[in-house]
């Protein structure tokens, strides 16, 4: 079904369920790329994934958004953070371990990394191993702007910050990931 | 120069998000700063490195088909009648209450009294607020003006401010958990209204 994301949202609001079909499949493959990222190929992305769309049809009859891929991301964002809290409902994502890791991180992510594993290059594999090394925050812009190509002012309506903050967070999760990408480049070519 | 500034407006100029003016004031930067070229280059390869490289997967063949299910069970006429059902009830009770008391008034004092006219005015200023809210597209201001309109006509019947937020309480704690049945057929408790123009 054509149309663009509006059209499409009008369509299911007149009862065309197909219409939404369509717009689960236009934007599955960037959103769970998203998730599986965020979570670093955590079992339940697909659980996450579900959760996003079921929250998001539950929510579209007060839809006011003019992005929906953001709207989308948005319950994305919320839909881990929440879950990261009930696995670990005793402490503060603000607080940071014994290590001083972020609390978010080690919940959402840990150290595995699945993610890798499904990227179809090497280079990839690499690219995700490096994208996982950054802490949560900046590796969300990171996603954000790469993966589902959102605009600063909406990573940062998201992340509930100012634009600077976003755009200072994707400079640095660039200024992380060039260094490590030069050295993967020079290894895949060499 | 602050190449730190212009380094943000060479991510925000990749994002689409840079005005003329801007646009021009980094073109113009970049045409004498050789290290903001580099810059913009690096973060322009890494970026569309990390797009094409990263791993695409797919959700599972069982979660697009719990989705799609559930986008046919929550049909959009469903979903509005959701979403009016705190309100619906609170103005179905205090339509009640206000014809219960005005019916007793009517009967005991030998007609309306004073408080009908104060009634009709408070009306006709929520529903215009309603009515400006609803125009705004703004959903949740437009449910709280009618939740507004609800307490106001209790309390106008002479219920308490306490009593009315009490009533306002129940109102919510006994919908919040509603979900629309599966076949889309409405709740028997909620009233008949109108899933469009209810207000």
């Amino acid at each position: 079904m054509q149309g663009t994301d509006k059209e499409l949202l009008a369509l299911y609001g007149r009862g065309r369920t197909e219409a939404l079909e369509a717009l689960v499949e236009r934007h599955k493959s960037a959103l769970f790329g998203f998730i599986v990222n965020m979570t670093e190929g955590r079992d339940d992305a697909d659980d996450i994934f579900q959760e996003v769309w079921f929250k998001a049809i539950r929510k579209l009859g007060s839809y006011r958004h003019r992005n929906f891929r953001g709207w989308l991301v948005r319950i994305a964002h919320n839909v881990i953070i929440d879950r990261a809290r009930r696995r670990k409902p005793e402490v503060s994502l603000d607080f940071e371990d014994d290590s001083g890791r972020p609390v978010m991180e080690a919940v959402a992510g840990g150290n595995r990394d699945p993610a890798s594993g499904m990227a179809a290059s090497e280079l990839g594999r690499r690219i995700t191993r490096a994208v996982a090394t950054l802490p949560e925050e900046q590796k969300e812009v990171f996603l954000m702007r790469v993966r589902m190509e959102l605009p600063f002012r909406e990573i940062a309506r998201i992340q509930r910050v100012s634009v600077n903050t976003a755009l200072a967070r994707m400079q640095y999760a660039l200024a992380k990931l060039r260094p490590l990408l030069e050295d993967e480049y020079a290894q895949v070519k060499g | 120069m602050n190449c730190d500034r212009m380094q943000k407006l060479i991510l925000l100029c990749a994002s689409g998000e840079l005005s003329p003016a801007r646009r021009s004031e980094l073109e113009r930067h970049l045409a004498g700063c050789p290290a903001c070229r580099q810059y913009g280059d690096c973060a322009a390869d890494v970026t569309r490195r990390a797009r094409e490289e990263l791993a695409s997967p797919l959700p599972g063949g069982q979660v697009m088909a719990a989705i799609r299910a559930e986008a046919r069970k929550r049909t959009p006429a469903g979903r509005v009648i959701l979403l009016r059902q705190p309100v619906a009830a609170a103005l179905a009770c205090a339509a009640c209450l206000a014809l219960v008391l005005g019916a007793w008034l009517h009967f005991t004092d030998g007609g309306p009294d004073s408080r009908t006219g104060g009634t009709r005015a408070i009306v006709a200023l929520v529903c215009t607020d309603v009515l400006e809210q609803q125009d705004a597209g703004d959903v949740e201001a437009e449910d709280e003006a009618l939740h507004a309109l609800a307490r106001d006509l209790l309390i106008m019947e002479g219920l308490s401010v306490e009593d009315a937020a009490d009533m306002e309480m129940l109102w919510d704690s006994s919908t919040e958990d509603a979900e629309p049945s599966s076949t889309g057929i409405r709740d028997r408790n909620t009233p008949e209204l109108p899933a469009k123009g209810y207000v």
